[in-house]
């Protein structure tokens, strides 16, 4: 068993699951998908594993009760967003028979699909993007940009936690952070399951607008950080923040700067809001800053 | 003297048969009010609270009367230990820790109560608990109606045992 594998992932999987995983996964395992009537498989830094274990739906059934902790009730919303989040961190993606009450998007049902991603905190992950961030004694209103799977939300934790612990030459920061997809902080039952540092206030499974109306409004915050920004609503919403004079840490899908621009919504925030646009890239397996650009547009590295 | 002996040593056998039998209906009641009382609690707290169920039986072994809050913490523990919820619920119905007066038809309520348990959504849940507070209620009206007969029964048999008691005496 590679020693990278985190024990609260291995309860949270059927015992003949946890134990067929703990054989065959090589360090750095990314993801786990459970497809009714294929075999197990594995995303690790290797590559793509197969393990020799058919996922039956009877197998995915109990496997969902397991991680809904037998609870569906519990769940519903999280069940609705085609998420939840467990403790450890980990997330399940799941889908399956989307049915509606009323016209209205209900939930899903008959799951057949679930992809289970090992959450891991990288510390220090943050330390090559610190200097494009905070300049002159202040966090520039920054975005990070890259395509899924690169380590947008793995740097904007370890950006949380440094800035809250005082970074930098920066002293210690109160963050608000507008966790809508329980990524970040991944709170499970009020207790936060990764270190956002000592001085972190989250929201969770709320819209970012109004996660941020309530964190200006109630916390206080210095600094706000959220995910995955995108509608027309997420932008006014960091709007309100700059307005408020509060920093703004976010990030976005994207490849390039072209694609950024060419996003209704993300363009003008990346042309006019942002100080910062700083796209990422993984080299040997480290989150480096692969291009930076300033708020007008022009390219620092 | 002898007749008088022999009809007070019948007498006192036959008090202590009803009087178990009165003790038994009495406790079935009693634990049907404490089912009733955890179904009570499992209600709220799904539905202000939104507890998973291994949490929710830790609220019900405080709050709940003896033997639901026993069966809760037991089942608590299976869940802990990674039981599977429906399994576990009929592993211990089966080993008669919901309480030890309930009857079959009681049994089979709280069979169905453990089938579905949290395996829906809110509304389901609702519904099921329910249509299980229901069937419990019903149960438990006809145990009350049947612990006042067996009372009324032992009061006559009271009174005429002690009739009879004075006449041999005269």
């Amino acid at each position: 068993m590679p020693d990278d594998l985190p024990e609260s992932l291995l309860r949270a999987l059927l015992p003949e699951l946890a134990e067929a995983v703990a054989n065959a996964a090589a360090p750095g395992l990314q993801e786990i998908r459970l497809r009714v009537g294929q075999p197990v498989r594995l995303r690790q830094a290797a590559g793509e594993a197969a393990l020799p274990l058919l996922w039956s739906k009877s197998r995915q059934d109990r496997q969902l009760m397991r991680l809904l902790d037998n609870s569906v009730y519990a769940y519903e919303e999280q069940l609705k967003q085609g998420f939840i989040t467990l403790p450890g961190g980990h997330r399940v993606g799941l889908v399956g028979e989307a049915w509606y009450d009323e016209g209205r998007f209900g939930g899903l049902r008959d799951i057949c699909s679930l992809n289970v991603r090992v959450a891991r905190q990288v510390l220090g992950a943050a330390a090559p993007f610190l200097p494009w961030v905070v300049q002159k004694g202040r966090v520039l209103r920054s975005l990070f940009a890259a395509p899924p799977g690169v380590g947008k939300t793995t740097l904007l934790r370890d950006l949380v936690r440094q800035l809250s612990e005082g970074s930098a030459g920066l002293p210690p920061l109160n963050i608000g952070v507008a966790d809508e997809r329980m990524e970040l902080g991944a709170v499970v039952n009020g207790e936060p399951q990764l270190d956002l540092g000592g001085r972190t206030d989250i929201i969770s499974a709320c819209n970012k607008a109004r996660a941020v109306e309530i964190l200006l409004r109630s916390m206080g915050p210095q600094l706000v950080v959220t995910d995955e920004i995108g509608s027309a609503e997420d932008a006014a919403a960091l709007l309100g923040a700059l307005n408020a004079g509060v920093g703004v840490l976010a990030s976005a899908h994207a490849a390039s700067y072209a694609e950024l621009l060419a996003r209704p919504h993300l363009g003008e925030l990346a042309a006019g809001f942002f100080e910062r646009v700083i796209f990422l890239a993984r080299r040997g397996g480290a989150i480096v800053p692969a291009a930076v650009y300033d708020g007008r547009g022009e390219r620092l590295l | 003297m002898i007749k008088l002996c022999g009809a007070a040593a019948v007498l006192l056998a036959c008090l202590g048969g009803f009087g178990e039998l009165r003790r038994a209906m009495l406790l079935r009641v009693r634990e049907l009010a404490g089912w009733l009382a955890a179904l009570h609690i499992l209600q709220t707290e799904m539905a202000f609270g939104a507890l998973p169920l291994g949490r929710l039986c830790g609220v019900i072994t405080a709050r709940a009367p003896a033997a639901a809050a026993e069966f809760f913490q037991r089942l608590a523990e299976g869940l802990t230990a990674g039981e599977e919820l429906a399994l576990a619920w009929r592993e211990l119905l089966a080993a008669g820790a919901a309480g030890e007066h309930l009857l079959l038809e009681d049994m089979a309520a709280l069979d169905e109560l453990g089938a579905g348990l949290g395996a829906s959504g809110l509304t389901q849940q609702k519904r099921l608990l329910a249509l299980s507070e229901e069937r419990l209620r019903g149960l438990m009206a006809e145990a009350e109606g049947r612990y006042a007969r067996l009372e009324r029964l032992l009061a006559a048999l009271g009174w005429s045992s002690g009739l009879l008691l004075v006449c041999l005496a005269l």
